[in-house]
């Protein structure tokens, strides 16, 4: 079962991890890391967030359209290590959600998305990064998903613990995808080479440069040139 | 020549307590190894492979030495660029012995200006050791150890017993210097690392301002040493350079 951790080809990793996560019963996920407390302090918690999902199409649109992601939580919420997962499904009846995410919680509900629970993967702690998990469990149902919870959690748990991981790291492509060009502009960048130059080296024109940067700005949700270099770096999607 | 042990010695773990206990890794380090016979030393880290072959390693890499000052300007404060043993560390060897790199003829004139110095100043025998190697950007870390003025047979003799506690003491100077933020090295200030770690978090200068209750101008201005002591041509670069090596870190 544990094959696929020597799996260095991003999409065939992720696809076997999945595989793994469905036989102890998880029918979809959704990761999400926010590399630096800083960052989100500036831009908030949902536009600070990256993520990887296989939730129906419907609530990644949802998500995405209003930026969603954060579930109303705020930074100070985030820093209180959870040792134990939120049960999606109680955490709704014990009525501890704001009136939006009563409402996401009806919504993800005519989804499938009822019957679950969000693990912290990692916390902030200094100069950390912070990682959660969402697991659904479509099939378990209210009754049964807490015996499939009990004996399947220390393998879960395990698997997300590997995807946090490689996801920030070596298989990082999963989470953010930069083009090639994309890439040799950042890694240009970090070298010390300003935008102009980088035109003159690559015979292109000043514009296609500031295309290549901005294109990956957005990728990498980097308001400045820094943060983009910086989170690339972090993230080992270049080498300069 | 005899080695001074009765004077200066110190087991590799007392002498990597000794250095904690100050943060002196230099001084203590450079010390140990002198009753070696070590004379002068270089510690170097070179965060980008590929920033090397742009720019030369002596504008690439953060470098302390105590080579004597003759040497550093033999061809104008580039030496670095035009030391083998330097080149051959960064290909990937891991320790490289001065007086067997310098039989071949040399690539240009300033590569023989640099050796014709280091004849003269007694550098030919010596040796550079690989301390780490970063993985994600193929940056290396090492120290140079020169015994000046020794006859390559004596070197031979001292290297063949005591190779393990040189390499050692070599290793826990690039450790503590790498550890404490290259604070022997560059001397980051405690506001110019803030600021860079602002800037990676991204952050706009007027941003920082604003959360240090400081004007955009002082901002400006620790960005600019910052540059200055990191060596970089760009904010980018600098930024860069501080993630891989580390300085970013409480």
């Amino acid at each position: 079962m544990l094959e696929y951790l020597n799996e260095t080809d991003p999409a065939r990793f992720w696809s076997s991890s999945q595989s793994a996560l469905a036989n102890l019963g998880v029918s979809s996920v959704c990761y999400a890391t926010i590399l630096s407390r800083t960052e989100a302090e500036l831009k908030g918690l949902a536009p600070s967030l990256h993520h990887r999902t296989t939730h129906p199409l419907e609530w990644l649109a949802e998500m995405e359209r209003d930026n969603n992601f954060d579930y109303g939580l705020t930074l100070e919420d985030l820093d209180l290590f959870l040792t134990a997962p939120v049960i999606w499904h109680e955490a709704h009846k014990q009525g501890l959600n704001s009136p939006d995410a009563k409402r996401l919680y009806e919504f993800d509900s005519d989804l499938g998305l009822a019957v679950g629970a969000t693990i912290q993967l990692s916390g902030f702690d200094g100069g950390g990064h912070f990682s959660a998990m969402g697991l659904a469990f479509q099939d378990a149902g209210e009754q049964n998903f807490h015996n499939v919870w009990a004996t399947n959690e220390t393998a879960i748990r395990h698997i997300c613990n590997t995807l946090d991981a490689r996801l920030r790291s070596t298989q990082s492509s999963l989470l953010i995808k930069l083009s090639r060009r994309e890439k040799e502009a950042l890694t240009c960048l970090a070298a010390g080479y300003r935008p102009e130059q980088i035109a003159e080296r690559w015979h292109r024109s000043n514009k296609t440069i500031d295309k290549y940067i901005q294109s990956a700005k957005i990728k990498l949700k980097a308001p400045t040139r820094d943060h983009a270099v910086a989170k690339a770096i972090m993230l080992q999607l270049i080498s300069p | 020549m005899s080695i001074r042990t009765e004077n200066y010695h110190q087991s590799t773990v007392q002498l990597a307590e000794a250095c904690k206990a100050s943060g002196a890794y230099w001084p203590h380090c450079h010390r140990a190894l002198e009753q070696y016979g070590v004379t002068s030393i270089c510690h170097l880290s070179l965060p980008f492979k590929h920033e090397a072959s742009l720019h030369g390693v002596s504008k690439a890499s953060l470098y302390k030495t105590s080579h004597p000052e003759e040497w550093q300007s033999a061809v104008g404060q580039q030496s670095l660029d035009y030391d083998l043993s330097v080149e051959l560390i960064t290909t990937g060897a891991q320790v490289v012995f001065w007086h067997e790199i310098r039989h071949g003829q040399p690539f240009s004139q300033l590569q023989h200006q640099l050796n014709e110095a280091e004849l003269d100043l007694g550098m030919n025998v010596g040796v550079s050791v690989m301390s780490r190697q970063f993985e994600a950007s193929g940056g290396i870390t090492g120290v140079g150890l020169c015994f000046a003025d020794m006859k390559p047979e004596e070197f031979r003799r001292i290297w063949a017993e005591h190779a393990d506690r040189i390499t050692d003491t070599t290793r826990l100077l690039d450790a503590g210097l790498i550890d404490n933020g290259l604070r022997e090295v560059i001397g980051l200030a405690p506001r110019e690392r803030e600021v860079l770690c602002y800037l990676a978090a991204g952050y706009r200068v007027a941003d920082i301002a604003k959360a240090l209750h400081k004007s955009p101008k002082t901002i400006e201005k620790y960005v600019d040493s910052a540059k200055l002591k990191l060596k970089a041509s760009t904010r980018d670069n600098a930024i860069a350079k501080a993630l891989v090596l580390n300085l970013l870190e409480e």
